[in-house]
């Protein structure tokens, strides 16, 4: 009981930071049917300046992010209409070209200017080996709880933003149906650049909540970009939402599965190193038996 | 009218010959223009040292992968990110058979074909439900997970596949005896070696390009097509989607598996690190700048990811004065993506379509009807009015 307590609490600690990162992803997609394979670098980028901010320039870690996403906004922003803009939505390869390319330049860069060895990464929460609530003898640390509530935030800052301001609306409008939100003159444009704003900013929050778990190097986010990636897929790719749900699934099917793999026959490969497999086969059967996703918008192809 | 007749002189006066299509002056400048390329293929182990040749070898093998590469992404339309896993199914596969059950390297190439195009049919079940970006993301994640699967510590996996560090290849592709002797070959066992090997490797690319060229002319080739430009269209035309489709992917990851193979051979030893994502990142580039839905796009693609890989690892650039990259400097692996987003922007045809220009500028090709042309009147064909009429206005 303690042990399974403690996998699921590890769990939760675990889905509520693939959620973040699929949230942003679904923003991506959502606005422009874009799967954004940058997305990892850019967080991973905006994670090493808080880091820079912290070391070198000794600012507080809240202060820290809240200036590291700002500078992501902006940078996201830029990235959406330098680089994917002139580009055809429906045309895919060169936006996948774009993106795969943007990634592999971040994470270039970020080895160059800090370096490929891991770093330490300040906890913006407690995360003192005492800070833990014991509850049946498994420790629900703060970190878990923090993030988890930071999560809980995020979502509730995103869904006033998409609903209850006008840019919010645009966007919105945007998503359902670009041509006609154009012809009723929202500026798809701006409304875009805000979208990918919004989401590289939440990706280094995402980000800057793990990285002291995982401590800090340039292809720390890859692996757990896979996860949301899982995360959004079973969601549905264009339902926030079931993002957060799916995160949640696909980091308790993680957990639990490492977990007990010992004691499942024919599972006891299945260490926590090879867990990227489970991201995979979800993202398959998904894609297999369900394309849409547990809440996603079925999308119906006329013939 | 007399616009179009002026504009077309026009375009034949910038080209230096002009020759109708199948004409024996267009064979004949075909058989040059091939005979070129064969003789200054088959000559680069005679004028490059050891290294340089191994590393042609290398670019042969990446070109027959992003040749298989090009048939999903750019014949038939099947946006796939997951290919370098079947080309590291084919690099282990060699591996294995040729070192634990002693199989000559020929015959490991028909198992890992056939074992490849079986992993593309699996991997392409997907492409049936899923399209564009769903397929991107599926595959992107196979080939975030190939490395890893190689190292699971279960049924024998880690132990064939020898794990983080993989596993060198104890048999060498030794020239036979008969092969000695020609006049060709001179030097050192290590040149003949290499020699031998590369052209082994050209031989097996020619019949590759060869078989995959025929196919793309045939009616399924042209059914692939068709489900990549009009998918509604081509069903609508007798096409049957579900199967053109996995069997194309499958015949793609085994052309691949192939690239894979012949990987295995010219490295000599096998590991993880050479199919991960980054080289998933490093064969599309290739594809780009080679040219999408271009054939011989591919030999150029195969080229470029392992002569600029050496670029990467070899100079120090200092073309900015102020802002020096050092050799082996983690900035380097910019370039990759770099060229990927400049190519988006700039070159979306690749060089391929930079070739085609210069050759348009040399030879213009006036095409042949087809032969039963004059025989075959669409009834919707409206017959040409006289001049003045005002049909004839539109032109």
């Amino acid at each position: 009981m303690q042990l399974f307590l403690q996998r699921v609490f590890d769990g939760l600690n675990n889905g509520a930071v693939y959620a973040v990162v699929a949230i942003a992803l679904v923003l991506i997609f959502k606005a422009t049917t874009l799967v954004n394979f940058a997305q990892a670098s850019m967080a991973m980028f905006g994670t090493y300046l808080v880091w820079m901010f912290v070391t070198q320039q000794h600012w507080g870690i809240w202060f820290a992010i809240a200036v590291a996403m700002a500078i992501s906004a902006v940078a996201g922003a830029a990235i959406e209409r330098v680089l994917i803009r002139p580009f055809d939505p429906t045309d895919h390869l060169p936006l996948v070209m774009i993106t795969f390319g943007l990634a592999a330049i971040l994470e270039a860069i970020a080895g160059w200017k800090w370096g490929l060895e891991f770093h330490k990464f300040p906890s913006p929460f407690p995360s003192a080996p005492g800070d833990y609530i014991g509850i049946g003898g498994a420790r629900l640390r703060y970190e878990t709880i923090g993030t988890l509530l930071m999560m809980l935030a995020m979502i509730g800052v995103v869904f006033l933003i998409l609903n209850k301001t006008k840019i919010g609306l645009a966007f919105r409008a945007v998503s359902s149906t670009l041509e006609s939100s154009r012809l009723v003159g929202v500026k798809v444009g701006a409304t875009l650049m805000f979208g990918w704003a919004l989401a590289a900013a939440l990706g280094t929050l995402g980000g800057a909540m793990v990285a002291r778990q995982t401590n800090l190097e340039p292809a720390f986010m890859a692996k757990l970009v896979i996860f949301s990636f899982a995360a959004a897929v079973l969601g549905g790719l264009d339902s926030i939402g079931g993002a957060v749900i799916g995160a949640f699934i696909v980091a308790m099917i993680q957990s639990l599965l490492v977990g007990y793999a010992q004691q499942i026959p024919g599972l006891h490969w299945m260490k926590s190193n090879y867990s990227l497999v489970i991201a995979f086969v979800v993202i398959l059967v998904v894609l297999l038996f369900k394309p849409e996703g547990l809440f996603g918008t079925k999308r119906i192809e006329r013939v | 009218m007399s616009m179009m007749i002026k504009s077309r002189t026009a375009s034949a006066a910038r080209s230096l010959v002009t020759v109708r299509q199948a004409s024996p002056q267009h064979r004949t400048f075909q058989a040059i223009g091939w005979g070129i390329f064969a003789f200054a293929a088959i000559l680069v182990p005679l004028m490059m040292p050891n290294f340089r040749v191994t590393q042609f070898g290398q670019a042969i093998a990446f070109g027959i992968a992003i040749l298989g590469m090009n048939l999903a992404i750019g014949y038939a339309g099947l946006l796939s990110l997951g290919h370098i896993a079947f080309m590291g199914t084919g690099a282990y596969m060699t591996m294995i058979l040729v070192n634990d059950y002693h199989w000559d390297y020929w015959e490991s190439f028909f198992a890992a074909i056939v074992v490849c195009f079986v992993f593309g049919l699996i991997v392409g079940l997907p492409a049936l439900r899923i399209r564009g970006l769903y397929l991107a993301l599926a595959t992107f994640a196979l080939a975030y997970t190939f490395p890893i699967i190689l190292k699971v510590e279960q049924w024998g996996i880690a132990k064939r596949t020898g794990g983080d560090n993989g596993r060198t290849i104890t048999e060498v592709l030794r020239p036979p005896s008969w092969a000695r002797d020609l006049p060709t070959i001179k030097g050192n066992p290590q040149e003949q070696q290499a020699a031998w090997q590369y052209w082994c490797f050209f031989f097996t690319a020619c019949i590759a390009f060869l078989l995959v060229r025929n196919l793309l002319k045939s009616r399924p080739g042209r059914a692939v097509n068709a489900v990549r430009d009009n998918q509604i269209g081509a069903a609508v035309s007798g096409v049957n989607l579900s199967v053109y489709k996995v069997v194309i992917f499958g015949i793609s990851a085994a052309v691949t598996g192939l690239g894979g193979c012949l990987l295995a051979i010219s490295l000599a030893s096998v590991g993880p690190s050479s199919f991960d994502a980054n080289y998933a990142i490093l064969t599309l580039m290739g594809l780009v700048v080679g040219g999408v839905a271009t054939l011989h796009g591919s030999w150029i693609g195969g080229l470029v990811v392992v002569f600029l890989q050496d670029l990467a690892s070899r100079v120090t650039f200092t073309a900015i004065p102020f802002f020096k990259i050092e050799r082996g400097s983690p900035l380097t692996r910019a370039i990759f993506g770099l060229v990927l987003v400049l190519v988006a922007f700039f070159a979306p045809g690749g060089l391929m379509s930079l070739c085609h220009q210069i050759k348009a500028r040399l030879i213009k090709v006036i095409p042949n009807p087809p032969p039963d042309a004059d025989r075959i009147t669409p009834a919707w064909v409206e017959p040409v009015e006289e001049e003045g009429t005002l049909s004839g206005v539109s032109s």
